[in-house]
């Protein structure tokens, strides 16, 4: 029953991914005052994609194609770790938030290498780009969750959570406070928000994640798209599992898991409109004033680290 | 500390070097860096009366050092194939060499892969049980263990994502997209003598890194020799994680290599331009740009630009471009040791006069020294 669980939030994490970027979008559209597409549009444009034929450069090698989908089942396997409405993730181990950020590298590391591939300099440039902002996030990323794990001593993403859990809403530690902001805007960045990144660009000036994968079309492209998409609500979901946990399911009753169902949509709701609100708000940032974010995102955590020195035990 | 440092600075300058020796050379200094810096969170747990975490921590260092010989040796014997094949180093000249070496292309990539530090490859593993004992450590309620080891994980997550950010860079430069301006030998074929070691090598990071107990196991042994007193409970437990996130992926991965296509082989998009040439494409330098300018304190670089002629700058006959970097640590460090050492050497020299009197005065003056030195001792 608990392995069904497990199962059924990994794949839920997978499938309601488009669904996510269909709402902030539309949410996005009616704060323009625009009507905006339905909210099940990213879904349409993949089945488009992956019906339509793969074109690859005459100088690409098999590694063009293979990067897109090893890429996609690397984001995939990432979110296998989460909690969401059911307190254990699929897979739990020591140490499986390193893993996770990891494999997020790896899924990194190969597209960068399928934009050199395709032979034009816009791939080099967006895969510049992408590896100046993935290389920044990372330390602040690893600080903010060792911050979290020194706080609840624990080695888990799910004991993480647990213990998290277990606090007192009212009583919440400062650490978890600034952690929640270092967090907060790494994950604006990895998953190419704005004011990073814009997601809806097509200029070549001004694109990173998009200049990257400017090669890609068809069921490589509509992969691509999706595990975006996936990361995208694999950091909300994240987010959600370290800093608001609370009602997550642990007893195997109806009740206890729709009430988790339902506050969780909650919680995913909150989430939605928070970057609808901060996108329709703010402009892009130059490309070298991103590396003040992380700044600010490696001190709010270097912060939040030394504050887990005065917890109380 | 040092370590922290030295890897940080290691595979920054490794960054911004588009001479593939030079590069592997800094990268040498980076995973040493991790060593030295894992030994010390070893040394720091033992000290605060943690010897189980301390064990792990040089567990980790042992497989990580292990795995850099195996790995290290891989880019450095492929940098070598590529040199005997192009007869150049130089990043910014080589260029889609996969279609041209395609065994040596895949081993390389394995190797760059492994240094990159990601999962499924033996360069994972060293770092993730690095920072699995960071964190054990981290958790001891001493501050000085829980600061010096929680912010050596950021240290090392930073060098891991510059550490990805330059072999992308070095593959992609060299093995992926179109030639640039070196000379390929066609005649030349790769002798077995040399794919032979490189897939050897190759074949070993990958089953160290999907099964990494054949290492850890008897590297166990060799630490419980020296720490007693750890238990190898969390050491297992990294066995199964990684089959664990194995086996998913390979699920993941099938399901969309599966997924149906048509492809078609197509130009790549060139802005209008009737066709690309290699020389358009993004160099190493150019790749390592922006994490240049980010990191511009620490590399101190010095940039030429000259334009001919100088009063028409826009329809220029000659763009020269020259960007130096200062070796910090150099200047800092290593000269000052160097110069005192030249200058007490210079003062040595007159000792040496040629003349045979005064070696057999030295000699006098030396058994008389000892006499006394027995005498009074």
């Amino acid at each position: 029953m608990t392995i069904a669980l497990r199962l059924a939030q990994f794949v839920f994490l997978l499938l309601s991914a488009p669904l996510l970027l269909g709402a902030i979008t539309r949410l996005k559209a009616i704060l323009q005052r625009r009507r905006g597409a339905s909210i099940w549009r990213p879904y349409a444009e993949l089945g488009k994609l992956f019906r339509k034929e793969d074109l690859v450069p005459g100088s690409a090698s098999w590694l063009f194609r293979a990067a897109p989908r090893l890429a996609f089942a690397l984001t995939v396997t990432a979110v296998a770790f989460l909690p969401i409405v059911w307190s254990n993730g699929l897979l739990s181990f020591a140490g499986d938030f390193i893993v996770l950020v990891y494999l997020l590298a790896f899924a990194r590391f190969l597209m960068m290498l399928g934009a050199f591939d395709g032979g034009s300099s816009f791939g080099g440039m967006g895969a510049s780009r992408e590896a100046m902002v993935s290389v920044l996030a990372e330390a602040p990323l690893v600080l903010s969750l060792v911050a979290l794990a020194v706080a609840a001593r624990a080695g888990s993403l799910t004991a993480i959570v647990a213990w998290t859990g277990a606090q007192d809403f009212f009583n919440i530690s400062v650490v978890h406070v600034l952690a929640f902001a270092a967090l907060t805007l790494v994950a604006i960045a990895e998953t190419g928000r704005l004011p990073v990144d814009n997601p809806a660009t097509h200029l070549e000036l001004t694109m990173l994640h998009e200049a990257m994968v400017l090669e890609y079309s068809g069921p490589s492209l509509a992969l691509i798209e999706w595990a975006q998409a996936i990361k995208l609500n694999l950091m909300i979901a994240l987010l959600i599992a370290l800093f608001a946990p609370w009602g997550i399911a642990s007893g195997v009753t109806a009740g206890a898991i729709l009430l988790s169902i339902g506050l969780y949509v909650v919680k995913l709701g909150i989430a939605i409109v928070a970057i609808a609100v901060l996108e329709s708000c703010v402009a892009k940032l130059r490309m070298y004033a991103v590396p003040e974010i992380f700044g600010i995102a490696a001190a709010l955590s270097i912060l939040a680290i030394v504050f887990t020195l005065m917890m109380k035990r | 500390m040092a370590g922290g440092i030295s890897a940080l600075l290691g595979i920054l300058y490794a960054l911004s070097e588009s001479d593939l020796k030079r590069l592997l050379a800094y990268s040498s200094v980076e995973n040493l860096g991790i060593i030295y810096l894992t030994i010390g969170a070893a040394m720091l747990c033992q000290k605060n009366g943690a010897p189980g975490f301390a064990a792990l921590a040089l567990l980790a260092a042992l497989v990580h050092a292990l795995n850099h010989a195996i790995f290290k040796n891989l880019l450095f014997l492929g940098a070598g194939a590529i040199q005997y094949k192009t007869h150049s180093l130089k990043l910014n000249e080589l260029g889609g060499l996969w279609k041209t070496m395609p065994a040596t292309g895949a081993f390389f990539l394995v190797g760059c892969v492994s240094i990159a530090g990601v999962p499924l490859f033996n360069g994972f593993i060293g770092e993730w049980m690095a920072f699995q004992s960071f964190l054990a450590g981290a958790q001891l309620s001493h501050p000085a263990p829980q600061l010096t080891l929680a912010l050596s994980a950021g240290a090392l997550a930073l060098t891991g994502g510059l550490a990805a950010a330059c072999f992308v860079n070095v593959f992609g430069t060299a093995f992926l997209g179109r030639p640039r301006r070196m000379q390929i030998e066609p005649e030349t074929k790769m002798p077995l003598s040399m794919l032979v070691p490189l897939g050897a090598l190759a074949a070993a990071c990958l089953v160290i890194g999907v099964m990494p107990m054949v290492l850890i196991r008897p590297l166990w042994a060799l630490v419980e020799g020296l720490i007693p007193g750890g238990n190898f409970e969390s050491g297992a437990k990294i066995g199964s994680g990684i089959q664990m996130v194995t086996a998913t992926v390979l699920i993941a991965a099938l399901a969309a290599i599966l997924i149906r296509t048509v492809v078609r082989y197509a130009p790549t998009w060139g802005c209008g331009l009737a066709s690309l040439t290699g020389r358009m494409q993004y160099t190493a330098t150019s790749f390592s740009k922006p994490v240049r300018t980010v990191f511009q304190p620490v590399y101190k670089a010095s940039r030429k630009l000259e334009i001919s002629p100088a009063d028409k700058p826009y329809f220029p006959t000659a763009i020269s471009y020259e960007s130096t970097r200062t070796l910090h640590y150099e200047k800092l460090l290593y000269r000052p040791i160097v110069n005192t050492i030249m200058t007490i050497a210079q003062q040595l020299r007159r000792l040496q006069t040629g003349n045979i009197q005064w070696y057999l005065l030295y000699i006098f003056l030396a058994l008389l020294c000892m006499f006394l030195f027995m005498r009074f001792r």
